[in-house]
């Protein structure tokens, strides 16, 4: 992709710590085409540690490009800056259950324990490609290339809608709930939201303290501003997730919510597709609070999985001890991630 | 039959369509679950995501469709649906079903015919000028202008070819190239209303083009219908063509003749709740934008604002297309099983039956503005309604006209049809400007289409043969310092004659054919360009009496048997070649001929003379000697 040079940017060699001879920078207005794009030092604790790779070759730091977007990154590749995969266990016994649109059954990185379609057709296959993408995030297996954060566990699919276009209804994601509800998962990730509805404030209050709700507060994306809900990010009992760039800034379609307990990456996330959807890709990139949920459920299962008497209060504050605080443009404070590797 | 040739053009260029409110809202109603939502599975998402982006509906804008989707959704960044763009490009007319077999069979036969090509040349000279003096021309007819321009008028015989062409080829565009010229865009200034009349032409054209007649007004949705114009009026009828187009598109089926018929659209729609609420939202998708005006100071009227009204316009169209369609069906099927000589006939009739089709919907608008405009709005409109119904009329006249090859018919009519609706419309001091334009553009474009008609090579240059010297060099003794030929020329004499035996030889005592043959030594322009030639012509030889029997039809075969010393006339004169054509005037003395007069139920008469005289005639080289070359 193609980008445009803010400021005079020093052209840095293999790694962003090192400069190239002098002099050799790229003077403002310069046109770039960037490539890939890595993780490395601040720049004037600007607090965005993301470099461009650059076609010509060397790196520049982000921040001093404008009209770049960062190129997608698999799920591995957080998994491996967050040193998450130190956390995985051999024998995992926390379930995850995940609320969305189904799964692609004939993908080599999902491995679904159980299955559960509340639509008329009976079907858990995934026609959209969100569910079975989130599914990845949070538990893919790695057989052929996506691993998930939570990767071993067992995975509980229900599923709830059709289609990213057709939607939700509050009631229908209630039954969802309640569905899960009543298995061992201890963690479900919720990557859609719908209004507030009595159905839905009764199944996530009916929920056992040990069963952790993990949610998308939501995208403010054109298509979805007017229309989507908030909830259930918005209940106080749940985990609420937004968005992170690969500069560990908060995602501009991030929904406002000042009570966003984390936020984590979550643009331009490749992960496994399902090919029964249009675009038949086995992989391919999304972005949005949907990718950043299921990569904190899955942590979520890593914390469970380490400290299984934990309860939601204890829960949100691990995953709190986890971020530092940030503003937004001095509008409201979020919960960025740490930039380091986890440890929980 | 050329008709029946362009309807089977027509249907192997058939554009299918694709989505309709009236099938999709039935679509869609499958899709609702028991929640009363939509929740299409399996490969009907694809057609529910087909008919979304389609339509261009995003959640949250549409009251109609809102009330079927579920509140929530995924939290991924998704593109927003756009509305495609459904207007569809407008070809121009296609002539490929003509035969180009035009031959030229290049045999020169008496100064005659020479004379009349070189009549042709000072024709082009002055279609050349005009081009120069008349920048619209060249818009009108691009590539016949590039072709023209570039040439020597003396070589069009070599160029009659692509100049045919380029004419026929000029002619099928003829219609859209009016919006680019001068005289529109100052007529428009000058008229604002001009812009609907113009697409009242197209409009016309297309019904004549399409598959389905009806159909075509879809094609023009989008159109620019009003232009500059402030015309409240205008407005108002250019969005009643809107909302039909929406109407229509939504009753539309896949079919060639496909339009659904009351009964199912009543039953599938009107009476079913769901369907009817999702048709509406469907349409409220495609209306957007659309707006009436009214009352003072204006205001506007979304159609929006008041969808449920259509539903009580809807049905009498549904019913007006669907008697049409099963008609022009029905003439289709006869087409089948008729006579070679009676399918051009029936096809006719297709395309006529969907022309009236059309002017039923063009008046139906009146309903339509009916629903949203006050009385005192109204009256305007619908006589806007009528003089458009009026311009329909006579934009079919020109496509009945171009459809049939007809050209000579279609451009008189077309251009008479912009003379009326634009140039006259020009305020004073534009018409003055335009002046020339208006005088010759009907003479030029009439020789256009004659010659673009024209299916022999006969027809196409009558007079265009192979000899000697092509046509038009007369123009090189016009345009080189020094020149000689083997000369003719071809004209008129009046002089005073002596003939042995003759008592009259008073005054100027005779006139007649003048047709000589002899050596001609010219001088001409020094300078760049062609001008003025003087000649001394060493007269051999006058067969003006072999002309002149030749001119009143009279055949070789009956030509007497004539020996050379009944033609031979020497003589001398002096010439002035005319600037700017063929023409040449000349003055000297000559003998003879011999051979004075042929008649097919006398003798020739053969009588001994000389005479002094004056001569008018085309200058008609034979074979070029010498030229000198320009001194650049």
């Amino acid at each position: 992709m193609k980008g445009i040079t803010n400021c005079d940017l020093n052209v840095r060699l293999d790694r962003p710590s090192v400069n190239a001879p002098n002099p050799f920078y790229l003077p403002k207005g310069t046109e770039v085409t960037i490539v890939d794009a890595v993780l490395g030092e601040e720049v004037n604790r600007s607090g965005n540690p993301l470099w461009y790779r650059l076609e010509t070759g060397g790196l520049v730091w982000s921040g001093g490009v404008d009209g770049g977007e960062p190129p997608p990154m698999e799920v591995n590749h957080w998994i491996e800056h967050f040193e998450i995969d130190k956390l995985w266990s051999t024998n995992p016994s926390i379930e995850v259950g995940i609320i969305d649109s189904g799964f692609d059954p004939g993908h080599p990185d999902i491995g679904v324990h159980k299955a559960t379609s509340l639509l008329t057709s009976g079907s858990c296959d995934d026609f959209d490609g969100h569910g079975t993408h989130c599914a990845g995030i949070l538990a893919g297996t790695g057989s052929k290339r996506i691993s998930g954060v939570a990767k071993g566990h067992k995975l509980h699919v229900v599923r709830a809608y059709s289609s990213l276009s057709s939607g939700i209804t509050s009631t229908r994601l209630a039954k969802a709930i309640n569905t899960l509800a009543s298995t061992n998962c201890r963690v479900i990730s919720i990557s859609v939201g719908v209004p507030d509805s009595p159905e839905l404030q009764a199944a996530v209050a009916a929920l056992p303290p040990n069963k952790i709700l993990v949610c998308a507060i939501g995208n403010t994306s054109a298509a979805t501003l007017l229309a989507d809900g908030e909830f259930p990010a918005r209940y106080p009992n749940c985990i609420s997730v937004g968005s992170l760039n690969h500069g560990f800034q908060l995602s501009t379609f991030t929904k406002p919510f000042p009570q966003l307990d984390i936020c984590v990456p979550g643009e331009q996330i490749i992960s496994t597709n399902s090919q029964l959807a249009s675009n038949s890709q086995l992989y391919m990139p999304r972005s949005g609070t949907s990718m950043a949920t299921p990569f904190v459920a899955g942590l979520v299962a890593l914390i469970l999985e380490k400290y299984p008497h934990y309860q939601l209060s204890d829960v949100r504050t691990k995953l709190h001890s986890l971020t530092e605080i940030k503003k937004r443009q001095n509008l409201f404070a979020y919960r960025a991630i740490q930039k380091k590797p986890i440890i929980i | 039959m050329r008709k029946f040739y362009l309807l089977i053009f027509i249907l192997a260029t058939t554009q299918l369509y694709a989505q309709h409110a009236y099938w999709d809202a039935q679509t869609l109603t499958k899709f609702l679950n028991d929640e009363g939502k939509f929740e299409p599975d399996g490969e009907d998402i694809k057609t529910f995501e087909k008919i979304r982006a389609e339509y261009g509906y995003v959640k949250g804008t549409n009251k109609y469709l809102d009330a079927f989707i579920a509140e929530g959704t995924g939290s991924s960044t998704q593109e927003d649906a756009k509305a495609k763009n459904q207007l569809s490009n407008l070809a121009a007319i296609d002539f490929s079903t003509f035969n180009y077999t035009a031959a030229i069979d290049g045999i020169a036969q008496f100064l005659i015919e020479r004379a009349s090509e070189e009549a042709n040349v000072m024709f082009f000279h002055r279609f050349k000028k005009f081009i120069a003096d008349q920048p619209d021309v060249k818009i009108l007819f691009p590539a016949s202008a590039s072709i023209i321009e570039s040439m020597e008028p003396y070589q069009y015989g070599y160029l009659i070819q692509a100049l045919r062409e380029a004419f026929r080829n000029d002619l099928g565009d003829l219609i859209n190239q009016l919006d680019s010229t001068s005289f529109i865009k100052q007529a428009e200034i000058d008229h604002p209303n001009l812009r609907l009349a113009l697409t009242a032409l197209k409009l016309a054209h297309q019904i004549g083009k399409s598959d389905n007649p009806a159909k075509a007004i879809t094609y023009f949705g989008k159109l620019d219908w009003v232009g500059k114009s402030s015309d409240v009026a205008v407005k108002n009828l250019a969005a009643t063509f809107r909302v039909m187009t929406v109407l229509l598109e939504s009753i539309a089926t896949q079919q060639v003749d496909g339009w659904i018929s009351p009964q199912d659209f009543k039953r599938n729609i009107l009476d079913n709740k769901n369907a009817s609420k999702i048709y509406l939202g469907l349409l409220y998708q495609r209306l957007d934008g659309i707006k009436f005006y009214s009352g003072n100071p204006v205001t506007e009227i979304d159609v929006r604002d008041q969808l449920d009204k259509l539903t009580e316009i809807i049905e009498p169209i549904v019913a007006l297309v669907s008697e049409a369609a099963g008609e022009i069906a029905k003439l289709r099927k006869d087409i089948k099983g008729a006579a070679k000589e009676a399918r051009a006939m029936l096809a006719t009739e297709v395309v006529n039956r969907g022309l009236e089709l059309i002017t039923q919907l063009v008046a139906s608008n009146e309903s339509i503005l009916a629903q949203w405009l006050p009385p005192d709005g109204l009256a305007s409109a619908k006589t806007q309604v009528n003089k458009y119904v009026s311009l329909i009329n006579s934009g079919a006249q020109i496509f009945d006209a171009f459809a049939s090859r007809n050209y000579s018919s279609a451009v008189v009519h077309l251009l008479i049809f912009v003379d009326q609706e634009a140039l006259q419309k020009l305020n004073a001091e534009n018409k003055e400007k335009y002046k020339g334009l208006r005088e010759n553009l009907l003479k030029y474009g009439a020789f256009i289409a004659s010659v673009a008609q024209a299916k022999t090579g006969e027809e196409v240059k009558n007079a265009l043969k192979a000899v000697a010297l092509p046509v038009g060099s007369a123009s090189i003794k016009r345009s080189v310092p020094f020149n000689i030929s083997l000369n003719g020329y071809l004209g008129g004499f009046i002089g005073h004659e002596n003939i042995t035996g003759d008592d009259n030889k008073n005054g100027l005592n005779t006139a007649g054919f003048y047709a000589p043959v002899g050596l001609a030594f010219s001088v001409g322009p020094r300078k760049k360009g062609n001008g003025h030639s003087f000649t001394a012509f060493g007269q051999i030889l006058d067969l003006g009496a072999v002309t002149a029997f030749r001119l009143q039809k009279g055949n070789a075969e009956d030509l007497p048997e004539t020996e050379l010393k009944n033609v031979f006339a020497p003589g001398f004169y002096l010439i002035w070649g005319i600037p700017g054509g063929p023409v040449s005037v000349g003055a000297g003395y000559q003998r003879g001929p011999a051979l004075r007069k042929i008649t097919l139920d006398t003798e020739p008469e053969l009588k001994n003379g000389h005479r002094v005289g004056l001569f008018v005639a085309f200058d008609i080289p034979i074979f070029n000697l010498f030229s000198k070359a320009k001194p650049y």
